[in-house]
């Protein structure tokens, strides 16, 4: 059974198309990823999902229910991580906390001993009592997160979950959530972050434009650009670009700080060209790889070109 | 008709309105401040008996505090990013809305209730003294 399923998804402002008839699906314990740049459409399908606005076409659903017939249930199974929302920040940690837990139906001792845990998890405990006015950022972000978590949710919606954190910060909330992934909760994450996307999404979704671009898991999104191979070496003598963009096999070089980034399309060629003029120049390679496309070449390949 | 579970859903956000929305400033200027004034004004510019103004004083007090915080929840929600919180909850908007205006009949119930308690003083006291001859 899936956990998401989004079908036909439009959304409309005015003249213009903010979400433009999208579909995927979320396995259950996927952590699937949504990537996008900034205006693409991301935050209002997760706004759309969580039942925030209402969708002019199409249809979402949470473990079957769905969002818009039967909101609360879907609700009632999904925690929520918004992008553009607060903490009450005039009452403590505990109280947000235990209103989360009362709006989520929970019983006394059961919101109690999960409040608990989560902020000795996150790390908030010794705050607990402390209005979160006088919060830092990460705080704020730990201690909605714990907010998101405390009706032990099936289903994890988090809307930049690590934007704008230190990297302490962002360590921890993505550890935690590669641990809830590993004990079946599932996610939707959106994320401007590719080394997060990379590291933590078995699947993700690239949207450009209100359409959904790419879909599929990164190691085939990456094989699927990876064209045109690169080299990274550097020296230990400056080498005059020209020198390297004349060597037989190699396409392009671009300069990047003391490196070069070689294109080519056979490396093993490439790099065999790279010995002989080294060896005939008396210059000593220091390092050498070979580069495979990252997540974020995918993304820039995607919506660039697109 | 509300669920059992919606209302006491419900009855959570009054309790978080009350924590949060009595201390507000506009709240306060409204509910405390400005009868305040409106007591000092009759009270010195006037001569009114004070037995008599108190009841007023908390009558008013009552009545603009609870007049003032609901329209300041809504809008205080909205700025503060809160109300998307509220709203991704598994909470309907009756219940909501209900629970807001709980916290206004709150206060409207606390003014009946105290109204009619410093009424009945001030009335019977006035019988007393009538009736002793003082």
């Amino acid at each position: 059974m899936n956990a998401i399923v989004v079908e036909d998804l439009t959304k409309r402002f005015g003249n213009f198309t903010a979400v433009d008839h999208i579909n995927f699906t979320v396995a259950q314990g996927e952590l699937f990823g949504f990537l996008g740049p900034n205006g693409a459409g991301k935050t209002t399908t997760v706004r759309m999902i969580t039942g925030l606005i209402k969708p002019d076409a199409g249809r979402a659903s949470i473990m079957g229910h769905d969002v818009e017939k039967d909101g609360l249930n879907a609700k009632q199974v999904t925690g929520v991580l918004p992008e553009t929302s607060n903490a009450y920040i005039d009452l403590s940690a505990w109280q947000n906390l235990m209103l989360m837990g009362k709006l989520y139906g929970l019983e006394k001792m059961q919101r109690q001993s999960r409040a608990e845990d989560l902020l000795k998890r996150f790390d908030l405990y010794e705050k607990r009592a402390v209005a979160v006015k006088g919060f830092s950022k990460g705080m704020k972000q730990r201690l909605q997160i714990c907010m998101a978590l405390i009706s032990e949710p099936q289903v994890l919606i988090m809307d930049e979950p690590t934007s704008g954190l230190d990297v302490q910060s962002s360590r921890l909330i993505r550890n935690i959530v590669a641990d809830l992934n590993a004990k079946g909760v599932t996610f939707l994450l959106t994320t401007h972050n590719m080394e997060e996307a990379n590291q933590l999404c078995s699947r993700i979704a690239i949207i450009n434009r209100g359409r959904i671009v790419a879909i599929d898991r990164p190691e085939v999104l990456k094989k699927r650009i990876d064209s045109l191979h690169s080299l990274e070496v550097s020296f230990d003598k400056d080498v005059p670009q020209d020198d390297l963009s004349a060597l037989q096999g190699i396409e392009s070089v671009e300069k990047m700080g003391d490196k070069f980034r070689l294109y080519a399309e056979e490396p093993a060629r490439a790099i065999s060209t790279l010995v002989d003029y080294t060896r005939s120049k008396k210059v000593e390679i220091v390092s050498l790889a070979t580069i495979s496309p990252t997540l974020e070449d995918v993304f820039v390949a995607y919506t660039e070109a697109r | 008709m509300m669920s059992g579970s919606q209302l006491s859903r419900a009855l959570a956000i009054a309790e978080k309105d009350i924590r949060i929305y009595y201390l507000k400033g506009p709240v306060l200027i409204y509910g405390i401040l400005f009868p305040m004034f409106l007591f000092l004004a009759f009270f010195l510019g006037r001569g009114m008996p004070v037995d008599f103004l108190i009841s007023w004083l908390l009558s008013m007090t009552l009545f603009f505090t609870a007049t003032a915080v609901s329209p300041v929840i809504l809008p205080w929600e909205g700025s503060m990013r809160t109300l998307e919180r509220l709203i991704s909850a598994p909470v309907s908007i009756p219940a909501i809305l209900l629970g807001d205006a709980l916290v206004h009949s709150h206060r409207l119930m606390t003014l009946f209730f105290s109204t009619a308690h410093l009424f009945h003083l001030v009335f019977f006291q006035q019988i007393n003294h009538n009736s002793t001859g003082l």
